[in-house]
């Protein structure tokens, strides 16, 4: 054989050779597929079953009904009823030929609404032409849209009945917040509201946790705070679906759990009767002109620090937020120029105390060793620190009276002196801020400048003046200031109160760091910078009035399940003691005895019935740079055996005896069933006085949700009773740039910006200062 | 001066013109097995039987028709076939409840499937009649035909499908994906370059290799501009088939493995590839990645699929599939659908029919009369099982995700054509081999 076909064929058997190797390789790859597929289908097999199932499988969610609220006698404040929903799918939609357009446009025409603005409620959160958060849609991408909720059932029971015209359309009955009002009660803010889950929190809970499912959470009030309790859980119903929905088997069945039912410490006459005094005293101040902006009015148990009625002004129907808040209303209730009406008060509102305070001084003093119980002291018209007059209130003066006339009177002299004393022995202007400043630290004892701990969501800390604190504001606030002092106000008008406001931050630029004689008088009479809310003040008088225990105030008394079994009690806790002798203590009580009879509000108690049922109280006049002053009324009664503590305010509302003493007195009236002079504990609201019975056993049964019948959309803006009814232009006391007490604006205690008026310099002129307050949060 | 003169010619051997083509063509075969005795060491050309008779007489036409038909593989076309006709029943389940729910007419993917394959068998016959030496000679311009076509496609002509600029319109709705005949013409083109080489020689030269190399960079390059990563890579595997079988040195066979591996790395590393290139790589190395975006489709079709079983959910049964849960499930996922509805049965059947007409391409290669043929019916076998094992594979999860249909299986017309296409090339080389 020849060389050359020799190599030929080798060349051949190469070839074939490659051609096996090429076969062997494809073999091995078709036997590969092959491998794998055994692997999946059969090895595997159940695991991906199971993930197919998860995809053939729905879950019908049942939303759980919320307990109810009611008060401590059972009767329901916030309750449920069936409230017609309609739901849109989108995905059905997105299969019809024009993307739903027609469809949308006909359910438009029966909701009354244009078919973009059904299209915009269906955008999820966050993407472009959605609501504003919590109006817009923030559930699952999947899940049908709720576009209308709480329709009439005419509408409903329309759309149901031509289903057929409305594919992708669904009526359907969900359970809704109900608000019963026993005796006119709303505890509209003490209650709260519901707002749906954000996004953000369900990423915080597990899928499989049924609370994944809950649409609702309580957003402030009660129902935030007892949130996890009210809520129950919702049903999940796993039903295995075929391709066009319709359910074929149901795989598992976890019937919804109702929430357990909150019981409260409130009473539902006594709450309803609050309300009114609080709106009547509100209202009446305007009659007189004032803009009496917000208020608030606590009642509560002074041995157990249980609070019996709570109410803050402006209010506003609870029912808004039923089926999701209006934007237009949701901005009204948040408008700081129409009292934030969205705000408790009672727990977020800061106020200046004024002489509410005074009882903190007087204590101070005693303990101090530099005043007695005997002595006498001089109440001038005015108190000069050098060139400065520090004037009481109408500059009248009283002679020598003993410091407790100096409460009852309410002269601030006394005070003035005592302070300016204090401050010279810590050290005067070069005092250290560590320095043991005695009415700071007693006001501090009393619990303020301190959050109670009331089991209702955004309580304000308020404020204390003192050294370190002077210097901490200073700290904060001084670059504005000096920036100010350079650039000035150009934006002020006119150039005289541009030029003054530029003259206060030269000043505080300068010294602000000072802690001034004008700063510890003011301080010492609860004005200046010292700020307080509503429950502090009472909370601290409740203190007073039970021989010096402070008790946390609590609304809530006992969690009671669907059966009615007690779930959890809440028992009176002790927060702290009064850091004062038990003889201190009587002393201030009598002192504030007279306040009523012969005292700063005696006019408002004409007639009362003192010799059996005597109110110790003290009035306060908080006095605000630019706005009216702030009424205040805290008060505890019987003298002789403390039982209640009311605290009434009313911002820009004048003085403390006039617009608060009558509420108070009606409150006290309707505790104790007094008419006129006359007491008929009969007629108490309380019934025989005897409060806090056995907690109510209270089923609920879920036949209620259906029963009642959904009487068409509740929430309007005119629903919000806003603070000026009455035809007086109040409106035009408030000036437009002035920042209210209760700005809601910045975070708690925050400022950014300068803000003029708070530039409370005692070189300026008298006692009048400003204490300017934020808010606790309220957003939800 | 005519090839005859230059040869020594046995009886047993014909010899026959070949269409000039810009080169004289010389086809190299054997007449024999190959068997080291008898192995003769002449190189000799072969002659086409050419039809006798009366071109108008019915009966010897008929018998001529008998008697072709007796000669083509079966097997093959019988595999073919019934994997076309189960394709089929897989489009329809995976696309009726779609149609419906639409609104459409649910056997709208039936009808034109079934059209498809009719269409394909008809070009499969066509081929198989044609003499693939013929064809041989036509390559240049059906080269260049695709390759205008695949130039268009990226002109504003082309229509885009999921980021891939690679559809023409053309009358009616139906629309043609040139890179599928790409694969054909690149398997053609390469087959003559390398089946001519210099009487003699054992391996192409380095010439040869590159002129090659030059004929397949053009598709590739247009193909990727689409872009089209899968059809590149099933011309790319056509590419090394073809060159295995034409005795291409080990070296230059590695040495273009290693390039191809070297140019991915660069195109990750530099950030050439496509962000959705990249997504699926990621998601093929780690499958729960982005399970709502680019897992998404991988992870239905595998629950599809693992949720089949042994014996499936039954026609029109399967959750997945019914429920409309895998996309593109008619068409790049259709192997799910077998998965779910026929169980690993299904899966099994699908395979098998691969497997055999595979099996019987690498026959008909090694039976193959003459280089041409060896090395058109490898590119087929490269072609066809790359692309099935990369679109099984992408479905059972153990290959990323190209976009590359099933061949005979998935929904597409361009895909179907080829496919049986690839069928008459085979068959071609079948009629005319050595047996």
């Amino acid at each position: 054989m020849s060389s050359r076909m020799k190599r030929q064929l080798t060349a051949a058997m190469r070839r074939d050779r490659r051609l096996i190797l090429v076969q062997v390789l494809i073999m091995s790859l078709v036997a590969t597929l092959l491998v794998r597929a055994a692997w999946m289908q059969v090895a595997e097999g159940s695991n991906y079953r199971s993930a197919a199932s998860g995809n053939s499988v729905r879950e019908i969610v049942t939303p759980a009904q919320r307990g109810l609220i009611v008060d401590q006698n059972g009767r329901p404040i916030v309750a449920n009823r069936a409230s017609l929903t309609i739901t849109v799918d989108r995905n059905e939609l997105g299969r019809q030929k024009d993307g739903g357009t027609k469809v949308l446009t006909k359910l438009g025409k029966q909701l009354g609404l244009s078919h973009d603005e059904i299209v915009n409620r269906m955008k999820p959160c966050g993407t472009e032409g959605a609501l504003k958060q919590p109006l817009c849609w923030n559930g699952s991408p999947n899940a049908p849209v709720e576009v209308a909720n709480d329709v009439s059932q005419e509408v409903g029971l329309g759309l149901m009945e031509q289903g057929r015209a409305f594919p992708g359309v669904r009526a359907e009955l969900r359970p809704a917040r109900s608000f019963p009002k026993p005796s006119g009660a709303r505890a509209t803010h003490v209650s709260g509201y519901l707002g749906k889950v954000t996004e953000d929190e369900l990423k915080e809970i597990p899928e499989d946790d049924p609370r994944s499912k809950i649409e609702l959470i309580g957003r402030s009030g009660l129902e935030s705070q007892y949130d996890e309790e009210l809520r129950g859980t919702p049903g999940v119903q796993r039903v295995g679906v075929t391709r066009n929905g319709a359910i074929a088997n149901v795989l598992e069945d976890n019937p919804a759990q109702a929430g357990s039912n909150l019981v409260t410490n409130l009473d539902a006459k006594l709450q309803g009767i609050t309300e009114k005094a609080l709106a009547d005293a509100v209202k009446d101040a305007q009659r007189r002109g004032l803009p009496a902006d917000s208020g608030a009015i606590i009642v509560q148990d002074v041995n157990t620090g249980r609070v019996l009625a709570s109410a803050s002004a402006p209010t506003y129907e609870p029912e808004v937020w039923v089926g999701g808040i209006k934007e237009k209303v949701y901005k009204q209730l948040t408008d700081s120029k129409k009292g934030t009406p969205l705000m408790d008060h009672v727990v977020s509102g800061l106020y200046p105390p004024a002489s509410t305070f005074k009882v903190i001084p007087t204590a101070a003093g005693l303990k101090s060793g530099m005043y007695s119980k005997t002595g006498s002291y001089s109440c001038p018209s005015y108190y000069s620190v050098g060139s400065q007059r520090f004037h009481n209130y109408e500059a009248e003066s009283h002679g020598s009276i003993s410091l407790s006339e100096a409460l009852a009177v309410s002269c601030d002299t006394i005070f003035y002196e005592m302070a300016h004393k204090m401050w010279n022995a810590d050290g005067g202007l070069k005092g250290k801020p560590d320095k043991d400043e005695l009415i700071l630290n007693m006001a501090r004892g009393f619990g303020l400048a301190r959050k109670t701990g009331i089991d209702v969501p955004g309580e304000a800390t308020g404020r204390l003046v003192g050294r370190q604190a002077r210097l901490d504001l200073f700290n904060e606030r001084r670059q504005d200031y000096c920036k100010r002092a350079k650039d000035g106000y150009p934006e002020v008008e006119p150039q005289s109160q541009a030029e003054l406001l530029q003259s206060y931050a030269k000043d505080f630029c300068a010294e602000g760091d000072q802690f001034r004689a004008g700063d510890a008088l003011n301080a010492a009479i609860g004005q200046g910078d010292t700020l307080t809310s509503p429950i502090q003040m009472n909370t601290m008088y409740a203190a007073i009035a039970n021989g010096g225990t402070i008790y946390k105030p609590q609304v809530a008394r006992a969690i009671v399940g669907r059966e009615g079994q007690v779930e959890r009690s809440i028992e009176p806790e002790e927060i702290g003691k009064l850091p004062i002798d038990s003889d201190t203590i009587s002393y201030l009580k009598s002192s504030l005895a007279k306040t009523t009879i012969s005292g700063t509000s005696h006019n408002a108690f004409l007639g009362f019935p003192h010799s059996k049922i005597n109110v110790a109280a003290k009035t306060g006049t908080g006095e605000v740079a630019g706005k009216k002053s702030t009424a205040w009324f805290a008060s505890f009664a019987p003298y002789d055996k403390p039982q209640y503590a009311v605290t009434c305010v009313v911002a820009q509302g004048g003085t403390g005896a006039e617009t608060c003493g009558p509420a108070v007195r009606k409150i006290y009236e309707a505790i104790f069933g007094i008419t006129g002079s006359k007491i008929d504990p009969s007629k108490s609201v309380l019934g025989q006085g005897a409060a806090f019975g056995d907690i109510p056993a209270i089923t609920t049964e879920d036949s209620e949700l259906a029963a009642q019948p959904s009487n068409g959309p509740t929430a309007s803006p005119s629903d919000i009773e806003t603070i000026k009814p009455s035809p007086t232009p109040t409106a035009s006391t408030t000036s437009p740039g002035a920042s209210s007490g209760t700005s809601p604006s910045p975070s708690n205690g925050s400022f950014s910006t300068p803000r003029p008026l708070e530039a409370t310099r005692p070189s300026s002129s008298s006692s009048t200062s400003t204490g300017n307050g934020s808010t606790g949060r309220f957003l939800p | 001066m005519t090839i005859q003169d230059d040869l020594e010619v046995r009886d047993n051997l014909r010899v026959i013109e070949m269409p000039a083509t810009d080169k004289p063509t010389i086809v190299v075969s054997v007449d024999e097995p190959a068997s080291p005795s008898t192995r003769p060491d002449v190189v000799v050309v072969e002659r086409r039987p050419q039809a006798t008779g009366d071109k108008w007489n019915l009966s010897g036409k008929i018998r001529e028709n008998i008697k072709w038909f007796s000669r083509i593989d079966l097997v093959l076309a019988g595999a073919a076939l019934v994997l076309s006709i189960f394709g089929t029943l897989l489009v329809w389940s995976a696309t009726r409840s779609r149609l419906e729910a639409a609104g459409d007419d649910p056997n709208t993917f039936l009808t034109r499937h079934a059209l498809n394959i009719v269409i394909g068998v008809a070009l499969a016959i066509f081929i198989t009649r044609l003499d693939y030496r013929t064809l041989r000679s036509y390559t240049p311009i059906v080269y260049g035909v695709v390759m205008v076509s695949l130039f268009v496609v990226l002109t504003p002509l082309g229509v885009s499908q999921n980021g891939t600029k690679g559809w023409l319109p053309l009358p009616a709705g139906f629309t043609m994906q040139p890179a599928e005949f790409a694969k054909v013409v690149v398997i053609l083109a390469l087959a003559m370059v390398l089946s001519e080489r210099e009487v003699g020689r054992d391996e192409p030269s380095t010439h040869d290799m590159r002129y090659a190399l030059a004929w397949a960079a053009g598709p590739v390059a247009l193909v990727m501009l689409q872009p089209d990563l899968g059809s590149a890579l099933v011309i790319g595997s056509i590419v090394i088939g073809i060159l295995l079988a034409a005795n291409a040195s080990t070296k230059w066979l590695l040495g273009i493995v290693g390039s191809v591996f070297a140019a991915g790395f660069l195109a990750v590393v530099l950030g050439i590839l496509d962000r959705y290139q990249l997504d699926r790589l990621l998601t093929f190395m780690d499958p729960s990645h982005d399970l709502q975006g680019v897992g998404y489709n991988t992870h239905q079709a595998r629950i599809a699929i693992g949720g089949g079983g042994l014996w499936g959910q039954g026609l029109f049964q399967g959750n997945q599939t019914q429920g409309a849960f895998v996309p593109y499930q008619q068409t790049d996922f259709v192997f799910s659908v077998a998965g779910e509805e026929f169980g690993l049965i299904g899966a099994a059947v699908i395979i098998g029919l691969l497997g055999v007409i595979l099996w019987r391409g690498i026959h008909i290669a090694r039976q193959a009369r003459d280089p041409f043929g060896r090395l058109v019916a490898t590119g087929v076998v490269c072609w066809l099982a790359f692309q099935a094992f990369e679109n099984i594979g992408m479905n059972l999860g153990i290959m990323p995700v190209t976009g590359v249909p099933l061949p005979f299986v998935s929904y597409g017309g361009s895909s179907m054509f080829a496919a049986w296409i690839a069928i008459g090339l085979l068959q071609s080389v079948h009629i005319r081999s050595r047996q």
